[in-house]
């Protein structure tokens, strides 16, 4: 075996993955090369250095105790899941909603302010940490993106965003927050979703045209006057009014049960 | 709503099962993908599909391979709706540690003190693993950080030894280059490369 041969063997060597004779030649090489011999323990000390740097990554605190409780409330989220949805309904009706109907402001002010007393006590529920009080901006990580989504869409320095626990969802997709924002001077509700590492900002009885949704992953236009939302990766398409900014419908494969819950039907 | 003590055991055999090597996942999903909550989000979306999934696994069996095979797609899904996966073709085989390396004073003095120099290196390393291919990051991570066997990993990503050692060797040797021009760049090494 020469210094070129045992350099090719190395990786392998450093992980005990060689062969018997292979590693006896080996062995018998650095007892005969001092460079190499003195060259592998080199090497074998920076792969253990590496390998413990690695493993000293630091483990958010409560990550598994969230892990658990999400596993936990699984019942829970679908609960929380059927309120929204429910909430929503009401936005709905009070609303005015209906394909082709434009609703009426007042109705869709009104529903709005429903819906924002619903998620005003439902925060008071939250998980202990979570900001019950929706008056302050909340720079939580996982909502960093979708506050940027809502600054663009909104252009109004009144936007306020609370983490929610994780709804279960399912696949890919799930509720990551809520809280309300601003538009033409009316408080309005917004859910976050997130599927699949994309952002959905989804906003309730919003009096503004479907094309200032920037945080709408891809936005498609069907003939039937609806726009839809997908996610790339899942095909969870979302179809959303254009004049009341309602989502209505989920659907594709990998839909979520627990998003279709969340949805308006017409 | 009430859980049953069905499912209160249920979960409870999940998160014992989970306990060993639980970090470890962790760690796997912080280092393949990048950004912290990303990496939570990704590995919270695996844990749960595992755990819906547990009637599938059989006591005895490897539940650490059992979980990695959630995680590792999980991650793939992620990264892939990033668009920071793409589709890759296949590189030569190269098995050679050191085949692109400059040889010089930087690596020189990386080896000659190395846990010194990822002290210094700090967050470095975690940026040249995440600069590797993403087959080269999940068989080094899976080696480093798990201990895998070769045939482990090989069963894992579903693919032949042969290439698993492939990647592997790449990937080390990438990472060894990066280090040596971090050590340069970073004054670790005075005066530069010879």
């Amino acid at each position: 075996m020469t210094c070129a041969d045992l350099r090719r063997y190395l990786s392998a060597f450093l992980d005990s993955e060689l062969d018997g004779g292979t590693t006896a030649e080996v062995g018998a090489h650095l007892d005969a090369c001092p460079d190499c011999a003195e060259r592998v323990e080199a090497e074998t000390r920076l792969e253990r250095a590496i390998c413990e740097r690695l493993g000293a990554e630091p483990v958010r605190d409560c990550f598994w105790d969230e892990c658990r409780e999400r596993l936990g409330r699984r019942g829970l989220g679908r609960r929380w899941v059927a309120l929204a949805w429910a909430a929503s309904v009401l936005v709905a009706v009070a609303g005015g909603f209906a394909l082709g109907h434009a609703p009426a402001a007042g109705a869709a002010q009104s529903g709005a302010r429903e819906l924002i007393a619903v998620l005003r006590e439902r925060g008071r529920e939250a998980q202990h940490g979570i900001p019950a009080a929706l008056h302050e901006y909340q720079a939580v990580e996982s909502s960093a993106r979708a506050q940027d989504l809502l600054g663009r869409f909104v252009g109004d320095a009144n936007r306020r965003l609370v983490h929610l626990d994780p709804g279960a969802t399912g696949h890919g997709t799930r509720l990551v927050g809520y809280g309300t924002t601003f538009v033409g001077g009316e408080e309005v509700p917004v859910l976050h979703y997130r599927c699949c590492g994309q952002d959905l900002c989804v906003f309730f009885v919003m009096p503004v045209a479907l094309s200032h949704f920037p945080g709408v992953a891809r936005v498609l236009a069907d003939g039937r006057g609806l726009t839809c939302a997908a996610c790339p990766t899942t095909n969870v398409a979302l179809r959303v009014c254009p004049k009341s900014g309602t989502v209505i419908a989920a659907v594709g494969s990998g839909c979520a049960p627990g998003l279709a819950g969340a949805i308006a039907e017409p | 709503m009430a859980i049953g003590a069905d499912t209160r055991r249920r979960q409870a055999d999940f998160m014992e099962l989970l306990a060993p090597i639980r970090d470890r996942l962790y760690r796997f999903a912080l280092h393949r993908i990048r950004d912290r909550s990303r990496a939570e989000d990704a590995l919270q979306d695996a844990t749960l599909s595992a755990y819906r999934r547990f009637g599938d696994f059989e006591r005895g069996t490897d539940f650490r391979a059992w979980m990695y095979r959630f995680v590792l797609n999980t991650v793939l899904n992620y990264n892939r709706a990033a668009r920071r996966d793409p589709t890759v073709g296949v590189d030569p085989p190269a098995l050679d540690l050191h085949e692109n390396l400059r040889t010089g004073t930087a690596y020189e003095a990386v080896l000659a003190d190395p846990e010194r120099f990822l002290q210094h290196v700090g967050d470095e390393l975690r940026a040249a693993i995440y600069e590797l291919r993403p087959v080269e990051q999940d068989v080094l991570l899976l080696r480093s950080l798990e201990g895998f066997t070769y045939r482990e990993i090989a069963d894992l990503l579903a693919m032949p030894i042969g290439t698993v050692m492939s990647h592997l060797a790449r990937g080390r040797a990438k990472l060894r280059e990066k280090l040596a021009e971090y050590a340069e760049e970073s004054g670790f090494v005075r005066g530069g490369a010879a």
